[in-house]
């Protein structure tokens, strides 16, 4: 058995478990993060070449401060499924639901984000997370990175991101343009984007905003003209990460969303 | 009909001489590395009118962006584009390298309340400009020539105080050998020879020939970054060069 099979083995019965429960926020640990990455498409995308390092770059810094590492999936292991609601056939209440900072990196459109291997249990979006498949905080999550292209485009985006997905959710953070496939080019080496944006998060120079930290690191990170974009509810778009400033309460269902766009 | 001939003969000829030497003194390209200037961070300080640690300052790149430039604002109706090189000018922050204006842009939010209303806000106007080195664009992280306004007040600036020395000469790989780095699957937009900088941070910041290059696969579009020439000859420029 794989070790991914395995674990999904243990988590379905983890599953089962949580499924007889009533739903609730699992919010007793607020520092858990969970990442997942595709470089190797198989042929259904191009491959990329940094989203490893942008998304365990994350993992780690945030791993390095006191968060608890739930999962880190990258290429074949990392799934649609972990995603997707349950009513679809998807798992995210044991992944993606139930960690409170989640990071993909990989492919993305107006659609969704993409995987390299088919793990669609409703055969309606194969290899895609797509918009209607997702629905999020209703059990732990706050805050969502997804960082393919144009997933947070500007074009009803409140109606495919918005409304239906944010169910407790407080933020998504992503580009509302098509991005290029880089890490942080420094002088002499490179920086990994995610531990970028955890570095703001946590300055000490005085820590800033989750969404004002997402603003600087895009600005590091892409050239002039690529867009990046917030997606939060109004009332959380002012969060701090956890034990470094104020968090806003989950909202479900949300009273007003906002959406930040800004130049790189 | 003979004179028409050989008229066109003689153009076609002249073409492909034109073609030739462009493809020739194409087919190499400068590698330069940054100089930083003699400016200090206190200096700069004085300048922007903030404090030292409100900044960024590394290698004479400069990146002070206030908090009021991501919060919504109202703006009247001025000249951005003067006011920025302007400022630019005043402060004496404009880049040693040719740059031009390239355009106005805001930044903004849009609210949107469960009963339908929709409110959008503009958090900030900022004036980009474009470096080049003979002729070719700078982008990059490092290239960004910019300046925030939030109202009618300068709220940020990015901009890039060093100077370039020529580090060494590349070969240019042609286009086609770029485009086989995206293993051929990916259907190319667009593609333009470009010198890349990055964010200058830690050691001594080169800047290169790359192709920036923009593809779409199975309805998926991405942008990447390819350097322009052989890796290895990079290497040895930038070793050579240290």
């Amino acid at each position: 058995m794989t070790g991914r099979f395995k674990v999904w083995i243990a988590t379905l019965v983890v599953s089962v478990m949580i499924a007889t429960m009533p739903a609730m926020a699992d919010d007793t640990n607020n520092r858990e993060v969970g990442v997942e990455w595709v470089e190797e498409y198989n042929g259904h995308g191009s491959n990329l070449a940094w989203t490893q390092e942008e998304a365990v770059g994350f993992y780690q810094a945030l791993g390095e401060i006191g968060w608890s590492r739930v999962f880190n999936w990258g290429n074949d292991l990392a799934w649609e499924s972990d995603f997707e609601k349950s009513s679809v056939g998807g798992h995210d209440s044991i992944y993606a639901d139930n960690v409170d900072f989640l990071y993909f990196a990989g492919h993305g459109n107006q659609l969704g984000f993409y995987f390299g291997t088919d793990h669609d249990n409703d055969d309606r979006y194969a290899y895609l997370v797509h918009f209607s498949e997702a629905e999020w905080g209703d059990r732990d999550l706050e805050w969502a990175v997804l960082t393919g292209c144009l997933i947070l485009n500007q074009t009803n985006v409140f109606d495919r991101w918005g409304w239906p997905v944010f169910k407790g959710l407080h933020s998504i953070l992503g580009f509302d343009t098509t991005r290029y496939d880089m890490p942080i080019y420094t002088s002499s080496s490179w920086v990994s984007p995610g531990e970028r944006f955890v570095e703001y998060m946590t300055d000490e120079g005085g820590p800033n905003k989750i969404t004002t930290a997402w603003v600087y690191t895009t600005i590091d990170w892409q050239p002039s003209g690529v867009r990046a974009a917030y997606l939060s509810t109004c009332s959380n778009q002012n969060d701090y990460l956890p034990g470094f400033g104020s968090v806003g309460n989950d909202e479900n269902p949300p009273s007003c969303l906002v959406y930040g766009y800004w130049e790189c | 009909m003979r004179k028409f001939v050989a008229g066109s003969a003689l153009c076609l000829l002249l073409v492909v001489v034109a073609a030739g030497n462009y493809w020739n003194e194409s087919k190499e390209m400068e590698v330069l590395v940054i100089l930083p200037p003699d400016i200090s961070a206190e200096e700069l300080s004085r300048k922007l009118g903030v404090k030292a640690g409100v900044f960024e300052y590394r290698q004479g790149y400069l990146k002070y962006i206030s908090k009021d430039a991501f919060e919504c604002g109202d703006f009247g109706e001025i000249d951005y584009a003067s006011a920025a090189r302007d400022y630019l000018v005043k402060l004496k922050l404009e880049p040693k390298l040719r740059y031009e204006f390239s355009g106005v842009a805001e930044d903004g939010k849009i609210f949107a309340y469960r009963n339908g209303t929709i409110r959008k806000c503009v958090t900030n106007k900022h004036v980009n400009f474009q470096m080049y080195y003979e002729g070719i664009k700078l982008i990059g992280p490092g290239a960004k020539i910019r300046v925030y306004f939030s109202g009618n007040d300068v709220s940020g600036v990015i901009t890039q105080l060093w100077n370039v020395k020529v580090a060494g000469k590349v070969r240019i790989l042609d286009r086609d050998a770029a485009v086989k780095e995206l293993n051929g699957k990916c259907k190319v937009k667009s593609i333009e020879l470009v010198y890349f900088v990055p964010l200058p941070e830690g050691g001594r910041t080169y800047i290169y020939p790359a192709y920036a290059i923009r593809c779409v696969q199975d309805r998926v579009e991405i942008g990447k970054i390819i350097p322009a020439v052989p890796i290895s000859e990079l290497k040895e420029v930038m070793s050579g060069e240290s």
